[in-house]
């Protein structure tokens, strides 16, 4: 009977927001007004309750197949595991039919959902970080004139996001990843009058529909090789996969590669990652939960849910595994010398996806390290949003109390002033830097130790240790940067910029609650879930992913990143609390570096002259040649009747004599060719 | 139904009043019992459909083209010239040659009808008040064109077909060039001849296709679509007279897409035409062109749709595609804009027609409901923005959302659906359309797909430029209203399909499904893919109970089966030539 | 035997509706002179008696058309000058449906103490072309081909007496009489190979004398044939005459130029060629002749066309333009399979021709007033809101001629492509492709007509018209060009019986 009911139920984690939304956007202006936050949280409030009961049913239940017809592809599933593939066959912990969104010829699109392990985790993690965002917002955007507004367009987004992971097929999956872009493209432009708003939501859109594109033929791809769209009948059918991969292995690397294109748009990876720093134009909860929490991972969330395809395509988990690299070793390079608060937190989230991609990526050591591998990335996924949320609430606050001034070098020494967010700050500062025990520690451990086994790889080996010692070098960065903006924000001496008024504040009590909450998690999550491998056993519930191996802690690892994020903070500390004049000095000497860190390698300007530049020419060719070309043509073909009626008309003289010549001599013309006609 | 527009314009007509509110009623009115009537005769569909049951009626039709509801009754009859004495009996039996006045409605041209009658309410609605010179011939105008588009829509003669299609140029012609802009006649004249110098040449091939098949198989009515359609399912012609007979038939079906190059007539056109006429030229009359090609070129010369007509028409949609799309993203002018961003999204209407199967049929057509919606409802804004500010250029305005909220909210729910987002129409047609390419060519579909990039690309920079940022407006035009009542229910209905169609699409689908299945038919005779085996040999097995003892069977058959052209295989590869 | 008696009844009988025509023209003519007083004054409102008149004489002949019925083919047929069959049906229905329209037309363009003449000259002329397709020999149809002649070249003086005109009708009369001579000269060569003058006899004796070696000798007078009778139609390179004569003369002289040659014409060539004979030897031989004119005919009448802009010159270079459609229609081969054969095509659209082209003179006759007459392109601008049913019907009228559905124009040239196509020849294949083109670049300057009309301000205010009769006949006209469209079947029927004989 619960379960009956959690079919219903399902529906109402992403319902709830909905009908928070719907409700906003109709009545929002007019009835709701300033308690606008209060629906938006009530239907979050519910989202989150039925994701824990999902999640905890999960814990319990296991493999709890409810639908009908799940039988049998758990039946297929079962014969299969003697293929060795592991535990394969997609079967879901809930899933609920809805109705039939399009049936064309054989294309059937249900607007199924599903939940799993690996949806409970995103679930969970989305609700709870979007509930106490939701909070913080409800404080931090007090007093705007597009209250109602934001909220519903938030509401929307939880919506979207809560589908997306419940989507049981790629179309629906699609629907929704494209959905997410919407809000983040309304929200970003949240403060539409301000043309760097308007611009950054249209760069944003337009960069993730280039990612959206190869994710579209990605579909496509699927669609012709599989012949369906579900996740039942693509990723729960490993036997077919592996069929498929070994005889046409160039469908398997293509669905993969451009879902991966896909993935990188979305989240943000280079050269797709140009829009997430200049979506911090929205406000600041919005890049807390959508540009750092939860939307950005959607493409880890999917990659890792393709895993059945992926482990078929080494060459593709290689390439994943070096585009994250790159662009966690990029982002952190960048992130070293920004000055704005928020861009510092955006560059170092991409960095940290870079950092779940590379542990995708190491995937490839093989089949029986997938698991693990995916494991760490979706690991990794959990951790941060909870402490890149509380980072960028904190920067929010900051940035409340200053008056919306967010460059670090106009303020600094706010720890006496705000400590509550200072407090917060630095423990979310301690996880994403990796500070033993806090939750980055663990799963950043986990992903250079899935790295390190991927080193063990014989063909790839060596381009592992090179990926292993850029993330160890991007781990060093990372706890740099941090502290960096650490220190330049709340240590040294006071100061505060004229915008912040007199009397710089603390945040009230509703975002100080959320930023506590939230902070409460940094620190502690990871070592609920991470050494007990609470988690890694959880998510391998997850139906789809291949057996793992024996979980053990790795304490060489441990070690190392200990070393290594004790020392990136140290650096911080000696650089900017200690003496300042060094760190300026040597910014001096990097000299070229330095300014391309600072103006992020240039990355805008390229893709501007290189693809923006290109096809406005080529659109203005296109208008030059439809006027000068086409409209030209026409008006030749048009023209030539006239010319050959003026070139004529001297025969119309008005003269009957010469009327009759041209008769009789027309006349003569037509016998003389008559008689050669049919005498010859 | 068809000529109730029409009888309401002769109406109009013989008692022109000068008082201009009883036309406006008049034809508002009008319009809405055209509106009602359809949705009637729509409703009475589904309920018949529900009756027989959607998939035993696709699987009964044996026709590609053949009307649910039909109305016939002879015209011209030329085979009373054939009582020649010369000529036995024997011979002239069976070679009638029936003009009939043959309407019908099936799935597409219900879809269509819908479209039609709910475009001209909302086009009358838009010019209650912008219209206010020679009001009386306005409205007649808008009635007439409205009885071309249903007529051109439900007819099943091919001559009647032709006839409709080309008599809708006739009120167009007034429309933009009484009611147009500056340079309206201009435009007027270029858009008709343009468009009826290609149409000849469809007259040509159509009669070129009804001589030829006359000539080649008795026939009681070579006129009637569904009777040839069926003979020449059962004996087709020729495949070089078919390739002729398609390329004299695009060239009026292409100009009036329009297809690039042949486009030029229609930028011009929109920005000259009033907004109803914009609205009616976009939404409607465009499909006349797409309609075309569905209706006759797809049904009755199958194979050079293969042989030419994949090709050919996939490579110009895809082009345009892209071109409309570029053309879209240089313009300054509103209008304009719109109008080249419909370039570029009949072109996934062609692309999606032309993968010839169901996914790209239904796609397309259904690409053509959602276009109608959607820059339908694009030009209703765009000329509401014109009527208060009396320009269209995005560089003299900016941050018009902050002037008049409303209209921008309804702006950008409507580029949304434009510009494809899910869970709006524009989505699921170029979806549908390009996994129909995709299937079928996968190249043209992979080019076509980055036409969703720019889609965005163009029509978040109009929204950037002209509502978003400080706010920039022309001189006096400080207090302008918002969207008003008149306007909003103009509007409404449009972005409500848009958001219907998008997240629940299965009605119109199931509205479509048995002509799609009926044209595809012929497409599919000889694809038969391996991997469609697989499939059902995997669902059977699934489904079967007894698992345990085909375990090892199936173990085995994964490493049997050495060669899968999966995908590959989709392809339609029919045999050509004969 | 039959004796001459019979022979003569026989003969009345078969063209009592001519007779009644011509015995009315007579009477006009005869009592005119009475009624005008010597200085030329009569009394008001005499041209409503002899218009009357004259009108109740059309009708009395459409009664009398409708209830002779005389068997088609009958015995008596190869010893009689008149043949009876389907084709004198319809040139008969045709040719009084435009008289009436001609009459309505000139009823208020013409002062009293002329009024008597001119309709008479026009029943003659109407008498004539009837006559035409009655005519069974060479002689009589160049007898009757006169009759419509001379007093078109009176008519056309009376209505317009200044210089210009004189000009035109004398141009008219000195090209025209050229063309009789060819035609008589190729009359003559045709008895000359035939040895007879009688119709039929010469169609049987070509083909019983087979086609080997006869053609050549048959090739000068075809082309005789086909330039005189071009010279009718006004087919390029006999077609100078038209615009300029048009330009000099009256409407009703442009209208009847551009109307009744045509039915003659038309009628003279199924006559003589044999059209309805399947196997027209005189047509094997002047088929490609035929069918460079029409390709001619039509592209020079089409471009010239849209350089005029004096509008009766236009209107003279549209009638080229369709004269070339016709011939289309004429150039068609017979066959036996088609289903569709170039002359009833032609026939079916000469009725439409006629119809819309008289439309447009009467329209312009209804418009025009001598304080405010309509000599160019721009005289008609704005009429829409000066006229508006005017311009509506003007432009029902153009869009005919254009080819555009709902008008009649549609299905004519429809039917014409039809059978164009259905010669199963590439020549007409390539003549339907021709074809669709001029109908394209004819568009243009039709739309151009229409577009000054309706988009264009109005020139100078007008008072409303009240020239009633001739807005009768653009009624009348407006009503067959719709009408024919919407219920084609009604003339169609009367075609078919045509070929059926």
């Amino acid at each position: 009977m619960f379960e009956n009911f959690m079919e219903t139920g399902l529906w109402l984690i992403p319902g709830a927001p909905l009908l928070a939304a719907a409700l906003l956007a109709l009545f929002g202006k007019a009835f709701f007004g300033e308690r606008s936050h209060q629906v938006c949280i009530a239907g979050i409030t519910v989202s989150l309750l039925l994701s824990l009961i999902v999640l905890f049913s999960g814990m319990k239940g296991g493999h709890a197949s409810v639908s009908h017809g799940d039988e049998n592809v758990e039946a297929v599933s079962q014969s299969h595991t003697t293929l060795g593939v592991g535990d394969n066959g997609l079967s879901a912990i809930y899933k609920s039919n809805g109705y039939e969104w399009l049936h064309v010829g054989d294309l059937r699109i249900g607007v199924d959902i599903r939940a799993d392990a690996m949806t409970a985790i995103m679930l969970t993690t989305v609700t709870l970080v979007s509930l106490l965002v939701a909070i913080f917002a409800g404080g931090y955007m007090h007093g705007d004139p597009g209250y109602p507004r934001f909220f519903a367009a938030f509401s929307l987004f939880v919506f979207s996001m809560c589908m997306l992971v419940l989507a049981n097929n790629f179309l629906l999956l699609f629907v929704f990843w494209e959905a997410v872009g919407l809000c983040s493209y309304l929200l970003i432009g949240f403060w539409f009058t301000r043309p760097s708003a308007a611009a950054a939501a249209k760069k944003a859109f337009v960069v993730n529909r280039i990612g959206d594109f190869g994710f579209l033929l990605g579909i496509f791809l699927i669609w012709t090789t599989f012949g369906t769209l579900d996740y039942e009948g693509v990723l729960g059918r490993p036997d077919l996969i592996a069929r498929i991969a070994a005889t046409s292995p160039e469908l398997i690397y293509g669905i993969t590669i451009l879902l991966f294109i896909g993935a990188m748009g979305k989240s943000a990876q280079f050269p797709l990652h140009v829009w997430l720093p200049d979506a911090m134009e929205g406000p600041t909860p919005v890049s807390a939960l959508i540009h750092a929490a939860t939307m950005v991972t959607a493409g880890v969330y999917m990659v890792a849910r393709c895993t059945p395809l992926y482990i078929h395509s080494p060459e593709v988990q290689v390439t994943i595994a070096t585009i994250g690299g790159i662009t966690a070793l990029v982002a952190a390079l960048i992130a070293l010398t920004q000055f704005d608060l928020k861009r510092v937190l955006a560059y170092s989230t991409v960095s940290q996806l870079g950092f779940m991609f590379l542990a995708l990526g190491s995937a490839a050591a093989g089949a029986e390290f997938a698991t693990f591998a995916v494991t760490a990335a979706m690991f990794h996924l959990f951790t941060h949003a909870f402490f890149k949320a509380v980072l960028f609430l904190s920067a929010g606050s900051v940035m409340h109390s200053m008056g919306d001034v967010i460059d670090m070098r106009r303020f600094g020494g706010l720890k006496r002033v705000m400590p509550t967010t200072h407090g917060c700050f630095l423990a979310g500062a301690l996880a994403l830097a990796g500070f033993p025990l806090l939750s980055g520690f663990w799963s950043k451990d986990d992903i250079i130790a899935a790295l390190s086994q991927a080193t063990h790889h014989e063909t790839y080996g060596t381009l592992f240790f090179v990926l292993w010692c850029i993330a160890l070098i991007t781990a060093l960065l990372t706890a740099f940067y941090t502290f960096r903006a650490y220190f330049l924000t709340f240590h040294g001496p006071e100061r505060f910029p004229p915008e912040a008024g007199h009397h710089p504040h603390e945040a009230p009590p509703a975002m100080a609650q959320p930023l506590r909450v939230l902070a409460f998690f940094s620190l502690t999550i990871g070592l609920i879930v991470g050494p007990t491998t609470l988690f890694a056993h959880y998510l391998e519930k997850t139906p789809g992913l291949p057996a793992a191996g024996e979980h053990h802690l790795h304490w060489d690892v441990m070690l190392i990143s200990t070393v290594v994020a004790l020392g990136g903070i140290g650096l911080a500390y000696a650089a900017y609390v200690g003496s300042r004049v060094q760190i300026t000095a040597w910014a001096n000497r990097m000299g070229s570096m330095y300014r391309w860190s600072q103006e992020r390698f240039y990355l805008d300007e390229i893709f501007f002259a290189l693809l923006v530049l290109p096809l406005r020419g080529l659109a203005q060719l296109c208008l030059l040649f439809d006027r000068y070309v086409i409209d030209r043509l026409l008006d030749f073909i048009g023209a030539v009747p006239r010319w050959f009626g003026r070139g004529l008309q001297p025969l119309q003289n008005g003269l009957v004599p010469s009327y009759l010549l041209v008769m009789f001599g027309g006349l003569i013309v037509m016998v003389l060719l008559m008689m050669q006609a049919w005498a010859g | 139904m068809i000529f109730l527009p029409a009888v309401g314009a002769v109406l109009l007509m013989i008692f022109r009043s000068s008082e201009t509110s009883v036309s406006r009623w008049t034809a508002l009115w009008v319009s809405l019992a055209t509106l009602g009537l359809s949705l009637t005769l729509a409703a009475h569909d589904a309920s018949n459909m529900n009756q027989q049951g959607g998939v035993s009626r696709a699987s009964t039709q044996q026709n590609p083209v053949q009307p649910r509801l039909g109305f016939r009754h002879t015209w011209l009859d030329f085979s009373e010239s054939h009582a020649n004495k010369n000529i036995p009996v024997a011979e002239r039996y069976g070679r009638g040659l029936k003009l009939e006045f043959y309407l019908g409605l099936d799935g597409i041209s219900i879809l269509m009808v819908l479209l039609t009658s709910l475009l001209t309410v909302s086009a009358i609605l838009i010019s209650w008040e912008s219209v206010r010179e020679r009001v009386t011939e306005y409205y007649v105008c808008l009635l007439i064109l409205e009885t071309g588009l249903l007529g051109a829509f439900c007819a099943f003669d091919l001559v009647l077909f032709y006839i409709f299609f080309e008599f809708t140029l006739i009120p167009l012609f007034f429309l933009v060039g009484i009611w147009g802009g500056a340079q309206r006649r201009y435009a007027a004249t270029r858009f008709f001849i343009y468009t009826l110098s290609g149409s000849l040449v469809t007259l040509l091939g159509l009669v070129m296709l009804i001589i030829q098949t006359n000539q080649q198989i008795p026939l009681s009515n070579p006129f009637s679509l569904p009777e040839l359609s069926r003979a020449l399912a059962e004996n087709p012609m020729h495949v070089s007279m078919q390739v002729t007979l398609f390329l004299a038939l695009s060239a009026g079906f292409m100009i009036k897409v329009p297809l690039v190059p042949f486009h030029t007539w229609l930028p011009l056109a929109h920005v000259e035409a009033p907004t109803a006429g914009s609205v009616l030229l976009a939404g409607v009359l465009l499909k006349l062109g797409t309609v075309g090609f569905l209706r006759l070129a797809l049904p009755l010369l199958p194979d050079a749709c293969i042989q030419v007509g994949v090709p050919l028409i996939a490579t110009l949609s895809t082009i345009g595609i892209i071109y409309g799309a570029l053309g879209a993203l240089a313009q300054n002018d509103i209008k304009r804009l719109v109008a080249y961003s419909s370039i570029s999204h009949l072109g996934f209407c062609m692309l999606g027609l032309f993968a010839l199967n169901a996914a790209g049929i239904s796609g397309s057509i259904l690409q053509m409901l959602n276009h109608g919606l959607s820059t339908g409802a694009l030009f209703l804004l765009v000329g509401m923005i014109y009527e208060r500010y009396h320009t269209r250029q995005l560089t003299e305005l900016g941050g018009l959302a902050q002037k008049i909220p409303l209209i921008s909210v309804a702006m950008i729910f409507i580029c949304f659906a434009s510009m494809g987002v899910p869970g709006l129409n524009g989505f699921v047609g170029e979806f549908l359309s390009l996994l129909g390419m995709f299937e079928a060519h996968p190249i043209y579909a992979v080019i076509g797909a980055s036409g969703v990039i720019l889609g965005a690309w163009y029509l978040l920079t109009l929204l950037q430029r002209g509502f978003f940022g400080p706010v920039k407006i022309p001189p006096h035009t400080e207090h302008v209203p918002d969207i008003q009542l008149r306007e909003a229910i103009a509007v409404l209905p449009l972005a409500v399909l848009c958001l219907w169609i998008g997240v629940y699409p299965s009605p119109v689908m199931k509205t479509i499904e048995p002509d799609v299945n009926g044209l595809v038919r012929q497409f599919e005779r000889d694809r038969t893919t391996l991997f469609e085996n697989q499939n059902r040999e995997a669902t059977a097995q699934a489904v079967s109970k007894e698992i345990q003892s085909q375990r090892h069977q199936h173990g085995a058959s994964a490493h049997a089966v050495t060669q899968i052209p999966v995908g590959a295989a989709r392809s339609s590869d029919r045999d050509i030539v004969r | 035997m039959i004796s001459s008696v019979e022979i003569f009844a026989d003969s009345v009988s078969r063209i009592l509706p001519e007779l009644v025509l011509i015995v009315t023209a007579c009477v006009q003519f005869l009592a005119a002179p009475f009624l005008v007083s010597s200085d030329g004054t009569a009394p008001a409102g005499l041209r409503h008696r002899w218009g009357g008149l004259t009108l109740i004489a059309l009708v009395f002949s459409l009664v009398l058309w409708n209830t002779s019925s005389v068997p088609y083919g009958g015995a008596s047929s190869l010893y009689s000058p008149f043949q009876i069959d389907g084709l004198v049906w319809f040139t008969r229905g045709l040719t009084v449906a435009v008289g009436i329209v001609l009459v309505l037309l000139s009823w208020n363009q013409i002062p009293d103490n002329q009024a008597a003449e001119t309709h008479g000259c026009l029943l003659i002329t109407l008498a004539g072309v009837s006559l035409v397709s009655v005519m069974n020999d060479l002689v009589y149809l160049f007898l009757a081909l006169e009759l419509v002649s001379i007093p078109t070249y009176v008519l056309m003086y009376l209505s317009r007496k200044d210089a210009v005109a004189q000009e035109a009708v004398t141009k008219y009369f000195l090209l025209s009489v050229f063309s009789s001579a060819l035609l008589l000269f190729g009359f003559s060569y045709l008895y000359g190979v035939t040895g007879s003058t009688h119709l039929q006899a010469i169609q049987s004796g070509l083909q019983s004398s087979g086609l080997s070696g006869v053609p050549v000798v048959l090739v000068v007078p075809t082309l005789l044939i086909i330039a005189a009778l071009g010279f009718r139609l006004s087919a390029v390179p006999f077609h100078f005459y038209a615009p300029d004569v048009f330009q000099g003369t009256s409407f009703l002289g442009a209208a009847l130029l551009a109307v009744v040659p045509k039915i003659v014409g038309v009628a003279a060539f199924v006559r003589i060629f044999g059209l309805l004979d399947t196997t027209g030897v005189l047509l094997h031989i002047g088929a490609p002749a035929l069918w460079i004119i029409a390709v001619i005919t039509m592209i020079v009448g089409n471009v010239f066309a849209l350089l005029q802009n004096n509008i009766r010159r236009l209107l003279a270079y549209s009638s080229i333009a369709h004269a070339g459609y016709l011939l289309v229609g004429l150039a068609i081969q017979q066959n036996r399979i088609a289903p569709l054969a170039g002359v009833q095509a032609v026939l079916f659209y000469l009725a439409v021709y006629g119809a819309m082209t008289a439309g447009v003179f009467a329209i312009l006759v209804y418009l025009n007033r001598t304080d405010r007459s309509i000599e160019t392109v721009s005289d008609l601008a704005g009429l829409s809101q000066t006229h508006p049913t005017a311009a509506l019907m003007t432009a029902i009228f153009l869009f005919s001629l254009t080819g555009l559905p709902p008008t009649a124009g549609f299905l004519g040239k429809l039917n014409l492509f039809m059978a164009a196509w259905s010669e199963g020849t590439s020549s007409g294949r390539w003549l339907a492709g021709f074809m669709a083109v001029n109908a394209a670049i004819g568009a243009w300057y039709y739309l151009r007509l229409v577009a000054t009309m309706y988009l264009d301000p109005p020139a100078k205010p007008v008072d409303r018209n009240q020239d009633v009769p001739s807005f009768i006949g653009v009624v009348l006209c407006a009503t067959v060009v719709l009408g024919l469209f919407a219920v084609p079947h009604w003339l169609w029927q009367w075609i078919a019986m045509i070929a059926a004989v």
